[in-house]
C-alpha cells in the first residue's frame, strides 16, 4: 500500500470517527447536562435545608461561634 | 470574492459571544465550595465528560497548531493523531492511570503526590505542573489573536491619532488589542461560574465547534482552487517531496539541516508524551470530575477518536492551505508565508455566513479552553502550593470560601502572565513543538510517578524526587536557553536568521524533540534508582540500627 493509500484511509477513518461520536456525544451530553443539573440542585436544596435551620442551629452542631470558622472547619 | 469579515459574520459572532456569556451568569448559585468550583461537584456523566474534555482540548490554538503542522509537514503530520488514538485508546481500554487517579479521589495530580509519597514531593511537583503549565498556555493568545485578526480581515496595525497638534501617531498591533479584548471576555466568564458554567458551556461550544469544522472542511475538499484530495497530493508532492508522505525521514533545508517533516525521534518522543497525556492537569480535572473510575476509563476511549480527529481535521486544512496557496501564490510569496498564518489566510476565502459561523465554533473553542485552562493553573496554585504552604505555617486549612477567593485571584494573575508573555514571547520552532517540550517538562515526571505510584510497590519519596527533577530539567534548560537568546540576540525572530552568539546557536542545537526524548528516559531512570537506591539505605540503617525508621514515604 502506497503512502498516498494509507493517508486517504486515516483521513477517511478520523471524519468518520470524529463526526460520528460528535452525534452520539451530543445527544448524551443534552442528557447528562440534565443529570448533572439533577445532582447539583439536590445538593443546593440539601445545603439550604440546612442554612434554614438557622445560626444558632448550625453552631450547634459545628461547635463554632463566626463563619469564619466554621467555613474553616468545612 | 472578497476576504475577511462581512456584516452577517460580525452578527453571528456577536450573537454567540453573548449567548456564550449566559451560563456563568445562571450558574453561580451552584457554586459553593473548591469541589464544585474546580471538579463541577463530581457530577459528569460518560457524554457530558467526554463533550466537555473534546471542547477543551479542542481549542483555537489546538487548531492553529496542528494546522501548522499540516502546512509544514503534509501528510506525515498525521503520524501525531494515530499516536494520539493509540495511547489514549490504551488508557481507556485498560484504566492505566485514569482509574487509579479517580480511585484515588485527588482532585489535581499533584493531591495524589502527597496522598502516596509527601507533602514535599506535592511542593514541587505542584510547583514544576504549575511552572510548566502557565508557561505552556502563555503563548495561546498571541497564536489565537493572529487567527481572529486574519481571519475577520483586520489590518496589521491600527494608527490612533493624537488630539494634541504635532504628537506623534501612535501605531498599535492589531494582534495586542484582540489579544485584551479575547483575555476580558474569557475572565469575565470563567470568574463567575467555575467547572459547572464550564460543563454547560463546553457542551453547547462542542456543538457550534463540530459544526463550525464540519462545514469548513466540507468547503476545503469542495474548494475548486484546491482540487480535493488530488489537489493536496500534489501539493505536497512538490514542496514537502517525501517526507511529506513518509512520516519516518526528515526533509532538508537550504543549508542542509534536517528540520523538515516528522522523523523517528519525534515519533519515540510523541508516543511517550501521548501515553502520559492523561496527567496534564485540565484532562486530570476530567477524570476527577467523573462521578465513577468506570465513567473515567469509558470517557477516555471515547476521547481517543476525539483526539485523532481534533488531529487530522486542522491538518487537512493545513495541507489545503499550502494547496491553496502554492495555486495561488509565487514560489517566492510562498516562502515568505509565516507557517502559523497559512491556514488563516486560506479559511480567510469562506463564503460569508460560513466564515461568521467558523469563527463563532472557534471562539467557542477558545473559550472552553481558555476557562478549563484558568481553572486547572489556578486551581493547581491554590490546592498544591498555597494550601500546603499555608497549613504548614499556621496548622490549618483554607476555607472552602477562601479556596474560590484564592483560585479566582490566581486566575486573574494568571491573565495578565497571558498579555505580557504573549506580547513578548516568540515560539522558537512550531508551535506545538513548543506546546509539547513544556508539556513535557510536567508530563516526563507526572508519567512515572503516578504510574509507579499505582502500580508499583518500592516506588517511594525519594524516587520520586528525582523522577521529578529529571524529567524537567532539560526542558527548563531548554527555556533558560531560549529565553536567555531571546535578550542576547533578538534578531532569532526574523525568519532565516543564522544564530551567531554562543547560547543562540546552544539554543538551536538543543531542538524540542531532543529535549522531550531526553526528558522521559531521565525520569523513569531516576524514579527507579532513586527508589531502589533510598529503600538499600533503609535497609542498611534497619539493619545497623533495629527499630530505625526513615521519613514517610521512604517505603
Amino acid at each position: 500500500m502506497s503512502w498516498v493509500t494509507f493517508w486517504q484511509w486515516v483521513i477517511i477513518l478520523a471524519l468518520t470517527t470524529y463526526f460520528g461520536l460528535a452525534v452520539v456525544i451530543a445527544i448524551g451530553g443534552f442528557f447528562g447536562v440534565k443529570k448533572m443539573f439533577r445532582r447539583l440542585n439536590e445538593a443546593h436544596l440539601r445545603a439550604t435545608g440546612a442554612e434554614g435551620l438557622g445560626p444558632g442551629m448550625q453552631e450547634g452542631a459545628t461547635g463554632r461561634e463566626g463563619e469564619g470558622e466554621s467555613e474553616t472547619e468545612r | 470574492m472578497p476576504i475577511g469579515f462581512a456584516t452577517i459574520d460580525w452578527w453571528i459572532v456577536g450573537i454567540y459571544v453573548v449567548f456564550a456569556a449566559l451560563p456563568g451568569f445562571l450558574c453561580r448559585k451552584y457554586i459553593r465550595g473548591q469541589a464544585d468550583f474546580l471538579v463541577a461537584g463530581r457530577t459528569l456523566s460518560i457524554w457530558l465528560a467526554t463533550a466537555t474534555l473534546t471542547a477543551t482540548e479542542m481549542g483555537l490554538v489546538t487548531v492553529m497548531y496542528w494546522a501548522e503542522f499540516g502546512y509544514t509537514s503534509g501528510f506525515s503530520a498525521m503520524v501525531i493523531g494515530l499516536i494520539a488514538l493509540s495511547a489514549t485508546l490504551f488508557v481507556g481500554l485498560t484504566g492505566f492511570m485514569v482509574r487509579g487517579l479517580r480511585a484515588s479521589g485527588a482532585t489535581t495530580v499533584a493531591e495524589y503526590y502527597e496522598q502516596r509519597y509527601t507533602t514535599g514531593v506535592r511542593l514541587l511537583g505542584g510547583f514544576i505542573i504549575a511552572l510548566a503549565g502557565i508557561l505552556n498556555y502563555g503563548v495561546f493568545l498571541q497564536i489565537e489573536a493572529t487567527f481572529v485578526r486574519i481571519i475577520t480581515g483586520m489590518p496589521e496595525t491600527i494608527t490612533i491619532t493624537a488630539s494634541t497638534p504635532g504628537a506623534e501617531p501612535w501605531h498599535v498591533p492589531t494582534v495586542n488589542l484582540v489579544m485584551t479584548v479575547l483575555l476580558a471576555i474569557v475572565l469575565a466568564y470563567t470568574l463567575l461560574g467555575g467547572m459547572v458554567s464550564v460543563a454547560l458551556t463546553d457542551y453547547i461550544q462542542f456543538i457550534i465547534l463540530t459544526l463550525g469544522i464540519g462545514g469548513a472542511t466540507y468547503w476545503v475538499f469542495r474548494h475548486s482552487g484546491i482540487g480535493g484530495l488530488e489537489g493536496m497530493v500534489e501539493a505536497v508532492e512538490e514542496h514537502r517531496p517525501g517526507y511529506g508522505f513518509n512520516p519516518f525521514i526528515r526533509g532538508v533545508n537550504e543549508q542542509g539541516k534536517a528540520i523538515l517533516g516528522v522523523g523517528v525521534l519525534w515519533i519515540l518522543w510523541q508516543s511517550m508524551h501521548w501515553l502520559g497525556t492523561n496527567t496534564w492537569q485540565t484532562q486530570a480535572f476530567r477524570t476527577a470530575a467523573t462521578d465513577s473510575p468506570r465513567t473515567a476509563r469509558a470517557m477516555w476511549i471515547l476521547t481517543a477518536f476525539n483526539y485523532f480527529g481534533r488531529g487530522v481535521i486542522p491538518m487537512i486544512w493545513g495541507v489545503g492551505a499550502l494547496a491553496f496557496l502554492s495555486a495561488t501564490s509565487a514560489p517566492e510569496a510562498l516562502k515568505s508565508v509565516h507557517t502559523v498564518e497559512a491556514m488563516p489566510i486560506f479559511l480567510a476565502h469562506l463564503p460569508a455566513g460560513l466564515l461568521g459561523f467558523l469563527t463563532a465554533g472557534m471562539l467557542a473553542a477558545l473559550m472552553s479552553t481558555h476557562s478549563s485552562y484558568l481553572l486547572a493553573w489556578s486551581g493547581v496554585l491554590t490546592e498544591d502550593l498555597a494550601g500546603p504552604i499555608v497549613k504548614s505555617l499556621t496548622g490549618r486549612e483554607i476555607s472552602q470560601s477562601w479556596r474560590v477567593r484564592i483560585t479566582r485571584l490566581f486566575i486573574l494573575l494568571i491573565g495578565v502572565f497571558l498579555l505580557c508573555w504573549g506580547l513578548w514571547f516568540q515560539v522558537p520552532a512550531t508551535v506545538w513543538g513548543y506546546l509539547a517540550m513544556t508539556g513535557t517538562i510536567y508530563i516526563a515526571g507526572a508519567l512515572p510517578l503516578v504510574a509507579f505510584g499505582l502500580y508499583w510497590k518500592r516506588a517511594n519519596r525519594t524516587g520520586a524526587y528525582v523522577g521529578l527533577i529529571g524529567g524537567a530539567a532539560p526542558g527548563i534548560i531548554y527555556l533558560f536557553l531560549r529565553i536567555a537568546t531571546l535578550i542576547v540576540e533578538p534578531a532569532v525572530k526574523d525568519a532565516g536568521h543564522a544564530p551567531q552568539h554562543l547560547i543562540a546557536r546552544w539554543s538551536a542545537d538543543l531542538t524540542d524533540a531532543l529535549t522531550g526524548v531526553i526528558s522521559f528516559p531521565l525520569a523513569l531512570v531516576g524514579m527507579i534508582a532513586g527508589s531502589l537506591w533510598a529503600e538499600r539505605r533503609r535497609q542498611r540503617a534497619t539493619a545497623m540500627h533495629p527499630g530505625t525508621a526513615l521519613p514517610g514515604g521512604e517505603g
